[in-house]
């Protein structure tokens, strides 16, 4: 999910008529708590771990899925990150 | 810690890369916390730690956390399969990437070592201690040879946790659910979770012997007293009594550990606001287990006020021998 650009806190603040509101009612009526807007939207969990039966993105096992992970794949990229950082 | 759980977000955030899924948001450096047991603490391994945290962000860490830790406790580290790619499979050799380091040669690796533990301090000394090198010796290859024990087990241990994923995909149960050692199931017949009775409670699944050494441990060393009280003469607990009345005080303890004790009481009585009402004296060999000695007399009169049991128990090796343990408590009544 990509961050809707027009719901950054930029324009909120900027040019829309909520956040002309927002201003005045921070201005004459104290602390305004930001609205959701405001807020980065966090990572949906469960994520997914392998494909359903239509390719798509899914965290429910089903005996049809596609599992994603090349387990040697994943074995030389840890190694290679410890290695360059020294990081287990 | 971070090499591990940078390898698994890879992978998925490169499958998923056409997805837009929320691995996008994940960011790398979470897990650098983790590094030499915590901080270099040397205590949960930054490897199972690090697989567990990512199977976390799939809500998978119930269903196979256990297995990794259990796999990581149990599996001769470093495994072979590394050095076998690299120098073996075409495919991931120095000639298809460009590697920092080279991996010692399966044949050049000095010890390949069974931890039964999670932990980094117990696994890396051990490991340290078999190949007969310390933290900074130099392998064949120019890399560190601890280091190269640890870079194997984190694409081992990673490699690993996405086996039990993609079997989870397709089974939703765990292809290798872990089960405690049969020495540890037989530690944990007596030392339970939610007793005292036959031993000192545990918490945890993890090899008891890798620190415990059974024996001197084992022997019946150690006394907890649960409980002291008085009754009345039908075995009614009471705590305000009145001249003549029966008084019987009692205490409930436990032996720790197998093996018998021999048991004392030490200057145990009942003590009323003019002096002492009654000696508590009792001794004898015990063993293992919950046991209830009691004294019974009759409270005196012309003494009102403020009264008390005091319990004080020791146990030996031998009667007359070492002394193990010494516990006291006091129990506290009114005479009106």
């Amino acid at each position: 999910m990509k961050r809707d650009p027009d719901l950054s806190r930029r324009n909120f603040l900027k040019g829309t008529v909520m956040g002309a509101g927002a201003l005045t009612a921070g201005v004459a009526g104290g602390l305004v708590l930001p609205g959701t807007a405001h807020a980065k939207t966090p990572p949906s969990f469960p994520l997914p771990y392998c494909r359903d039966s239509l390719g798509n993105p899914t965290s429910t096992p089903a005996a049809d899925n596609q599992p994603i992970l090349d387990p040697d794949d994943v074995r030389v990229m840890g190694w290679y990150y410890y290695t360059v950082g020294g990081n287990g | 810690m971070q090499g591990a759980a940078s390898a698994l977000m890879q992978a998925f955030k490169a499958a998923f890369a056409s997805d837009d899924t929320d691995w996008d948001r994940i960011q790398y450096g979470m897990y650098v916390y983790g590094g030499a047991g915590v901080s270099g603490w040397g205590s949960l391994c930054g490897v199972p730690n690090a697989c567990i945290a990512v199977l976390n962000l799939m809500g998978l860490h119930g269903a196979l956390g256990s297995s990794v830790m259990g796999w990581v406790s149990e599996t001769p580290i470093p495994t072979p399969a590394l050095a076998d790619l690299y120098y073996d499979d075409t495919g991931y050799g120095p000639s298809d990437y460009t590697y920092p380091k080279q991996p010692i040669a399966n044949e050049d690796v000095l010890a390949r070592t069974v931890s039964n533990s999670p932990l980094c301090h117990v696994a890396v000394s051990k490991f340290l201690y078999v190949a007969g090198i310390h933290q900074g010796t130099v392998g064949p290859t120019g890399y560190g040879i601890r280091p190269d024990r640890c870079a194997k087990l984190v694409g081992d241990a990673a490699a690993y946790t996405a086996e039990l994923i993609n079997y989870y995909a397709l089974n939703g149960n765990d292809r290798d659910p872990y089960s405690v050692s049969a020495e540890t199931a037989a530690c944990q017949t007596c030392h339970q979770s939610k007793s005292l009775e036959l031993g000192p409670a545990i918490n945890g699944i993890m090899d008891c012997s890798e620190c415990h050494t059974p024996g001197a441990f084992h022997v019946a060393n150690k006394l907890i007293i649960e409980d002291v009280w008085t009754e009345d003469g039908s075995g009614n607990p009471k705590d305000t009594f009145t001249a003549g009345d029966t008084i019987v005080a009692k205490v409930k303890f436990a032996v720790l550990g197998a093996g018998m004790a021999y048991v004392k009481t030490v200057k145990s009585k009942v003590r009323g606001p003019c002096g002492k009402i009654m000696p508590c004296k009792n001794a004898g060999d015990l063993g293992n287990g919950i046991h209830t000695w009691d004294w019974s007399g009759t409270v005196p009169g012309g003494c009102a006020g403020k009264a008390k049991v005091v319990m004080e128990l020791k146990s030996f090796d031998s009667p007359g021998g070492l002394l193990i343990s010494d516990v006291k408590a006091i129990h506290k009544f009114t005479i009106v």
